[in-house]
């Protein structure tokens, strides 16, 4: 097999990184219309025009918020440092938000980054164990109860972002012509209902709320941990914090 | 020369399979089609799925799929096996693969002659393997493994290929046969790919026809392809040209009919337009087999391949080549941007 190891390691080698094949002739023999290079060139630029488009169709709208060609250099870069590994081009982009975040300009600030985390999510949510097929879900008539548990549904996600990339998502889909945001903390819980993933905009309390909820924290405790991190919000958490499980209720955050 | 743990060859001996029944005439199911298939449940055969798209999802595309399933017989294809690949086999991938296959009732499997990656790195591409005594062996051994995990045969496609090997030593026709008669694995005859690869490569399309081993061949792949005068890319984004549907009548009259399946993949049209092109496979297949012409499906001549101007694809002269004419299908990314940007809110 050492002969067969050695081509595959070389042919995989030249399409990845074109600018390091060498003995292009040695290996491929060539056509009557198409030099050996020209072959070997097909699966070169479809390796790359491949990737590209998985990765511009995995982030529309980071794609538009900073336009076709930068968001193509920064694509071709990442392509070129993380090469696929994995059988499924769903994981082609796992470590693009890092690879972002670690070579973008320093006065972009992170928007571009949580956009992509954002766009990320909502693709990860949209074919992850959902909701669906779980028995409806009913409040107990008291959510004064300090012990209560209560579990987020499979595929809810609970994100802190520090700029309004929701909104911007939101302006983008209804194709509203938008500047990139100024710093602006966004929490957001992204579900899916029907098939369909929503995003539910939350207050910092909320936020907060829902997380201790998520890490298995009973009501009391949540309540508690809200009202502490949330000092200025805690009138408003007492007078709302049942409204707000009625609503999150019908909203099938729970189960 | 085989290593030492690899499986030793043995006699032929396919292991046991479901039913053989000739499907019919299917379509590739694409998500660009999903809302229109839940609606009016087109009087197709059947379809076949990209196995990817579909082994790791718990949201719509799998919703869809099951409710597919209860009414259409389904047949997986993938893209990742990575068959011909040195590195180790990905038992977690094939194991996933089993299970799809149950719970949708998969009448096969079929992947392609090909390796996709090594060395722990994937090109996403169907990848040429040199046509070597020893990737035959290579591929043999582990074509075995692959159908005694799945328990059942393995179909096999002819893929379309870009490069030759200086080391090649045999054709793909005499490799493929091989392969086949050394295995009980199935083949499935992709004619389009026969054609685009005889134009790539300098072959007669007819004599790979005559001479692979036709009552191993379970399925027919159709598409579309692009031709840029000096080499064609099989882009399953056009009609069927008509010198590939002259080599499927072919193909039709020397084994006697297959399932045939018709892939379009992008530029993808409407469901009516590529069940349409389904149908004209059906017509063509019935003059084969009847020994009637098809005047009404063919508009042109077969002719020599690299003598005609017929480009049903093709680029004209002055244009530009087509951004997505150079590249290659396949791409199975599971659920695309006018798939989840339909469902968010």
């Amino acid at each position: 097999m050492d002969n067969l190891t050695h081509l595959q390691n070389w042919l995989l080698n030249s399409i990845i990184a074109p600018s390091t094949a060498q003995h292009i002739n040695d290996h491929i023999l060539p056509s009557e219309n198409q030099s050996s290079a020209d072959r070997l060139a097909v699966y070169q630029h479809a390796y790359l025009a491949r990737l590209l488009e998985v990765l511009q169709s995995l982030f529309p709208c980071t794609r538009f918020a900073v336009g076709d060609e930068l968001f193509n250099q920064f694509a071709a870069g990442y392509i070129q440092t993380h090469p696929p590994h994995s059988y499924t081009l769903a994981h082609l982009a796992d470590k693009f938000a890092d690879y972002l975040d670690a070579t973008r300009p320093a006065d972009w600030g992170a928007f571009l980054v949580e956009l992509v985390r954002l766009e990320q999510a909502i693709d990860r949510i949209f074919d992850a164990p959902g909701p669906e097929n779980l028995p409806p879900f009913t409040l107990p008539t008291t959510t004064a109860d300090a012990s209560l548990k209560l579990s987020l549904v499979p595929g809810c996600e609970l994100h802190t972002f520090h700029y309004p990339v929701s909104a911007y998502y939101t302006h983008w889909k209804q194709s509203l012509a938008t500047d990139w945001p100024q710093p602006q903390d966004q929490y957001l819980a992204l579900f899916r209902r029907n098939y369909i993933v929503r995003r539910y905009e939350l207050t910092a309390t909320q936020f907060t709320l829902l997380s201790a909820l998520h890490s298995g924290a009973p009501l009391g405790d949540a309540l508690t941990i809200a009202a502490n991190e949330n000092p200025a919000t805690l009138e408003t958490l007492a007078q709302n914090f049942q409204s707000w499980f009625t609503l999150w209720a019908a909203e099938r955050f729970f189960t | 020369m085989l290593k030492p743990n690899l499986p030793s060859p043995r006699a032929s001996a396919p292991p046991r399979e479901p039913s053989l029944a000739h499907l019919g005439f299917g379509v590739g199911l694409r998500s660009v089609h999903f809302s229109h298939i839940l609606q009016h449940w087109p009087a197709v055969d059947w379809f076949e799925i990209i196995s990817e798209n579909f082994i790791d999802s718990a949201g719509r595309p799998r919703y869809v799929l099951e409710q597919i399933a209860e009414r259409y017989p389904i047949v997986m294809h993938g893209v990742s096996l990575s068959i011909g690949s040195t590195d180790p086999l990905d038992f977690a991938y094939l194991a996933k693969l089993k299970k799809l296959s149950r719970e949708v009732n998969a009448r096969w499997i079929s992947d392609h002659l090909c390796w996709t990656g090594v060395a722990s790195r994937t090109s996403h591409d169907l990848l040429p393997l040199p046509l070597t005594e020893e990737a035959l062996a290579h591929v043999a051994a582990r074509v075995r493994t692959v159908q005694d995990f799945l328990e059942r045969p393995l179909v096999l496609e002819n893929p379309s290929s870009y490069v030759t090997f200086a080391a090649d030593t045999m054709p793909e026709w005499e490799f493929l046969s091989r392969l086949a008669t050394d295995t009980g694995c199935q083949l499935l005859l992709d004619v389009n790919n026969v054609y685009v690869s005889s134009r790539n490569h300098d072959f007669d399309p007819h004599e790979y026809l005559r001479s692979i081993p036709h009552d191993r061949v379970r399925q027919f792949h159709l598409a579309g392809h692009t031709d840029l005068g000096t080499h064609c890319i099989d882009t399953h984004d056009g009609r069927v040209v008509d010198r590939v549907w002259e080599l499927y009548r072919e193909a039709v009259a020397l084994t006697g009919g297959a399932s045939c399946l018709l892939e379009w993949d992008a530029h993808i049209p409407s469901f009516d337009e590529v069940h349409s092109e389904v149908l004209r496979a059906k017509e063509v297949a019935a003059g084969a087999v009847s020994g009637s012409p098809t005047h009404s499906v063919l508009s042109t001549q077969y002719s020599v391949p690299g003598t005609s101007s017929q480009s049903s694809n093709s680029p004209d002269d002055s244009a530009p080549i087509p951004h997505s004419a150079l590249r290659t299908p396949h791409s199975a990314l599971p659920h695309p941007a006018h798939l989840t940007l339909a469902e968010a809110e």
